[in-house]
């Protein structure tokens, strides 16, 4: 989602300030031996891909073990021996294999997913690549396309034996974040350099696309306990006139229309990042963090931890909440994990330049 | 010589710095300069002038030249795409770059792309060190980079043909013609160049895919005496650059940038007995075009700027140690883009300058200007600068000024993130400065130290959306130094020539180096002159640079050099002259800007034929 912002901001700020990190600085601490088998190093934590500068090529994955004994940068990088490219958008796992999509790079790094190991590079056909989902057996990756025509927007298929783009789908403006249920694609429009309202519905077994209106700039989306898709809808940015208020919209998916409509207050609450567990919602605004439950059907007025995740992600795994945040001024970045009971500040880890999404692996 | 140089050694271990100057700019009377400012009495923190001879052989880059010649440092993003200067560790939007007088930087970023600026067309470029808004207005606060066209009243009749094949399927034409007499000059010039520049990225399998160039420029420079007092001259120049931008070594791309500049400008002189008047009319045309993907033609996003200038001096001499000079400097600048509404930039300066030498030696210069314009408020500022040379080889001098830099009409107004109410960047600066001379041989070195306050950075505020601001205050400090010598044995002649600065850039709220700005920066030059036949070395040494905010992650120094040698066969009034090169002859895998490798070990091969 950030990438569009790191472009602009950077294509802008005309040479004369950007920033990077390429910390490929390992830091290895012994680790509690564990009575199972490891399938790898990076068993067992967090994954973390870090979105590095634009035209950079400092995009890298960081492995943050569940008792945060193991902390190591540029994972790609170390167990591989190669950089992992430019602007690290996403990872999708299928199996034993994590799919790592580098957006500016015009490719997706297969590796296995406990080892690092990389088992193949998906580098032909794509464009602008964003995020990946699995169903019936092949890869589905949205993609841009260009990002200044709104006409070639597309889904690319995968086949994951031979790891190659056999086929595409056309779709509206700007396709983001793609979520599967019973094979079906659900795929958040949020608008690529610009801004979409929808959200593309796709059958896999005839590829056949419909569409649902939701509000401004959808990004985010998460499954609840009923199968509902719940999608946080940004609103326009203050920079697209007209400025929009966020929205949180659910999508019943057995008639896939619109359930739920949730508005923000004023135009200029710009919500980002969603969370799901165990029927709350959470989200982030204004340097803080919201807990909602998923019956409620307005938003919560008290902040829920007040921590800001500039340019970050948020998500949730046993009992514990953990955010990014990123500095593209300084190249500072780290990654927050609350106790999700007391939420209380557990533990901060430094990160590559970046950080962003948050993975459980 | 001896005690020259231990001078010089001593005083560079004491930090302390000596301060030179190489020619003086008015020397020849018959030559006539539109950068009426330029010459200036006491204004001669000149630090390095490329002189025709070199600029005539030029098969590289307006930045190749710069940075080989001079203290610049160039941030390059690959050979021949974007190039942006940092002068004394200020930014690329604090030099300003003046042609024939004329401040040249783009209204839309600030700052002068120097692979974007047309060759062929000037005869003399002058690096001047140090604040210099008083007198050129908005940017020159590490200094300012002079393009003149020397107008020489002289009967002459040349011609020039120049034709460049190199490496990677670069091939360079130009050609040249002045036609003069003591009451009339004209010069025309065109150039074309065409290069494929895939260089292989040494060390990987990758080579420099999407940096195809081409770029024409032509125009004249004309000039007619209307009678005893009276001078008329006209410059024109056209330029077009179509620059595909090259891969990265993680980035493969398709997108692709077009350019246009054209100038235009008429310039009158009379010089009466103790009044000198010069009036300057100009106008400039920018315009960009960025694809995306060059193969969609009609998706692209691009700007046009129109700017007018309207400057008038008058030199008023009070007696042969005091000069007066008043000047007003009017302008109208209209940019209209796809992400910039359309808007005017009004502004209006005036100018006051006092030279006076009011003993032999001693020599002042103050100077002060105050600008409105109808977007923002805009300092009083002024500079001070004055010389003293107590004996024949040796001149000593200290200058300081209050300079600014306006937005850029990006910074104000790009749809939605511009700030329209941003103030302009401004500096104080102080400069020590030292020269010795002694025969051929020139050594001059400065100290200098630049504040600057409200300095425009764009910066993601905590939603993620970058807008510009006024927030960062930087220090600079650092050496300068420039030798230059010559040795002579009968037919054997050795030029000798180096620039050396040490920059410190300090942002204070960080307590960091700036970024892309190296500690040290080295270049020489030495060329060997036997009868016909010249042959040259050269090395650029850069060092590291941090290429991130919290000085985290840099670039390695380099050391590049190139070497050539030429041969003139004479033939009555032709002269043809035959000439090889190899740039980074040691085949050095570098870069200049992360993730965009220069290129490896290249050859060039040109033939000049002249015609006098």
């Amino acid at each position: 989602m950030n990438a569009k912002k790191i472009i602009i901001g950077l294509f802008i700020a005309a040479l004369t300030f950007t920033s990077c990190s390429d910390d490929e600085g390992v830091v290895f601490q012994p680790t509690t031996p564990t009575t199972e088998t490891p399938l790898g190093a990076y068993e067992n934590g967090v994954l973390i891909v870090n979105q590095g500068g634009w035209t950079q090529g400092n995009a890298s994955v960081s492995f943050v073990s569940n008792d945060f004994s193991v902390s190591e940068n540029g994972v790609f990088n170390n167990v591989n021996d190669t950089p992992l490219g430019d602007v690290g958008q996403s990872i999708a796992f299928y199996n034993d294999l994590a799919y790592i999509v580098v957006n500016n790079s015009q490719k997706i790094e297969v590796v296995n997913r406990y080892t690092f190991a990389s088992v193949s590079t998906i580098n032909t056909g794509l464009n602008n690549p964003r995020y990946m989902a699995f169903a019936n057996g092949k890869g589905y990756v949205t993609n841009w396309g260009d990002s200044n025509d709104a006409n070639d927007d597309f889904i690319a298929i995968i086949d994951l034996a031979s790891n190659t783009m056999t086929s595409t789908i056309a779709v509206g403006e700007g396709p983001e974040q793609i979520l599967t249920l019973n094979n079906t694609l659900y795929i958040t429009h949020k608008g690529g350099y610009g801004q979409n309202n929808i959200v593309s519905v796709i059958n896999t077994t005839d590829s056949s696309v419909s569409t649902i209106t939701v509000g401004d700039t959808p990004d985010e989306m998460v499954l609840d306990s009923s199968n509902n898709i719940w999608v946080l809808c940004e609103g326009r940015p203050s920079y697209a006139a007209p400025e929009t208020a966020g929205k949180l919209v659910k999508i019943n998916t057995t008639d896939n229309t619109v359930a739920t409509t949730i508005d923000f207050q004023t135009t200029t609450d710009h919500p980002k990042v969603l969370a799901y567990e165990s029927g709350y919602l959470y989200y982030y605004i204004d340097e803080a963090i919201y807990k909602m439950d998923e019956t409620d059907s307005t938003l919560p007025t008290n902040s829920f931890i007040s921590q800001a995740l500039t340019e970050g992600d948020l998500a949730i795994h046993s009992g514990k909440l953990y955010g990014t945040r990123a500095d593209y001024n300084t190249g500072d970045s780290e990654i927050v994990i609350y106790d999700l009971t007391t939420t209380n500040l557990i533990q901060s880890v430094d990160l590559n330049t970046g950080a962003y999404h948050i993975y459980f692996n | 010589m001896n005690r020259i140089f231990i001078t010089f050694i001593l005083a560079l271990f004491a930090y302390t710095t000596l301060y030179a100057q190489q020619d003086s700019i008015i020397k020849l009377e018959t030559v006539t300069l539109s950068d009426v400012r330029l010459k200036n009495a006491a204004d001669k923190t000149i630090i390095v002038k490329i002189s025709d001879s070199i600029l005539q052989n030029q098969n590289g880059s307006l930045t190749d030249l710069l940075r080989q010649h001079s203290t610049l440092y160039f941030k390059e993003y690959g050979l021949g795409m974007l190039s942006s200067v940092s002068f004394r560790g200020t930014n690329s939007s604090q030099t300003a770059v003046i042609w024939n007088g004329i401040n040249i930087n783009s209204q839309t970023t600030g700052q002068t792309d120097f692979n974007n600026v047309g060759l062929g067309g000037f005869n003399d470029i002058s690096v001047k060190s140090g604040g210099g808004s008083a007198l050129y207005g908005s940017g020159a606060i590490g200094g300012s980079v002079h393009l003149q066209h020397k107008i020489d009243f002289k009967k002459q009749q040349t011609f020039n043909l120049s034709s460049t094949i190199g490496s990677y399927e670069n091939y360079i034409q130009s050609g040249a013609f002045t036609i003069a007499n003591e009451k009339s000059y004209f010069n025309g010039y065109v150039r074309h160049q065409a290069a494929e520049n895939d260089y292989p990225f040494l060390e990987t399998d990758l080579k420099n895919d999407n940096g195809e160039i081409e770029n024409f420029s032509i125009g004249y420079n004309t000039a007619h005496k209307l009678g005893k007092r009276d001078v008329l001259k006209a410059y024109f120049s056209y330029f077009t650059n179509k620059r595909n931008s090259s891969r990265t070594i993680s980035v493969p791309t398709k997108s692709r940038l077009d350019d246009k500049n054209r100038r235009f400008m008429l310039a009158w002189n009379r010089k009466a007995t103790k009044t000198n008047y010069n009036i300057r009319l100009a106008n400039l045309e920018e315009e960009f075009k960025y694809y995306e993907n060059k193969r969609k033609k009609h998706l692209f996003s691009g700007s046009e700027v129109s700017t007018i200038i309207a400057n008038a001096d008058v030199d008023y001499k009070f007696s042969h140690k005091l000069k007066v000079k008043g000047a007003i400097d009017a302008n109208l600048v209209e940019a209209e883009g796809d992400n910039i509404d359309k808007n005017i930039r009004r502004s209006i300066a005036g100018i006051l300058s006092v030279n006076h030498k009011p003993f032999k030696g001693f020599a002042y210069n103050l100077t002060a200007r105050k600008e409105a314009t109808n977007t923002y408020k805009i300092p009083f500022i002024g500079s001070f600068d004055l010389n003293y040379k107590p004996l024949k080889w040796y001149k000593v001098g200290v200058n300081g000024s209050k300079n600014f830099r306006i937005p850029t009409f990006n910074d104000l107004y790009w749809e939605g993130l511009g700030n329209p109410n941003l103030l302009p960047e401004t500096s104080y600066q102080a400069s020590f400065n030292q020269f010795f001379t002694y025969k051929k041989s020139s050594l001059q070195l400065a100290a200098f130290y630049i504040d600057t306050k409200d300095m425009i950075k764009w910066t993601p505020d905590e939603s993620g959306e970058w807008h510009p601001q006024n927030f960062v205050n930087v220090k600079n400090q650092g050496i300068e130094a420039t030798l230059q010598t010559e040795l002579r044995y009968k037919k054997h002649r050795v030029h000798i020539s180096g620039t050396y600065v040490y920059v410190k850039a300090i942002d204070q709220e960080t307590d960091k180096q700036l970024i892309y700005v190296p500690l040290h920066k080295f270049n020489g030059n030495i060329s060997y002159h036997f009868k016909k036949v010249t042959a040259f070395y050269e090395n650029v040494f850069t060092d590291a640079v941090f290429t991130d905010g919290n000085n985290s992650t840099s670039l390695l120094s380099y050391s590049v050099s190139n070497a050539g040698i030429s041969c003139n066969i004479a033939l009555g009034e032709n002269t043809f002259t035959l000439s090889g090169k190899v740039n980074n002859i040691f085949n050095k895998k570098y870069e200049v800007v992360i993730s965009r490798p220069m290129p490896n070990r290249n050859f060039l091969i040109s033939i000049h034929y002249k015609y006098n």
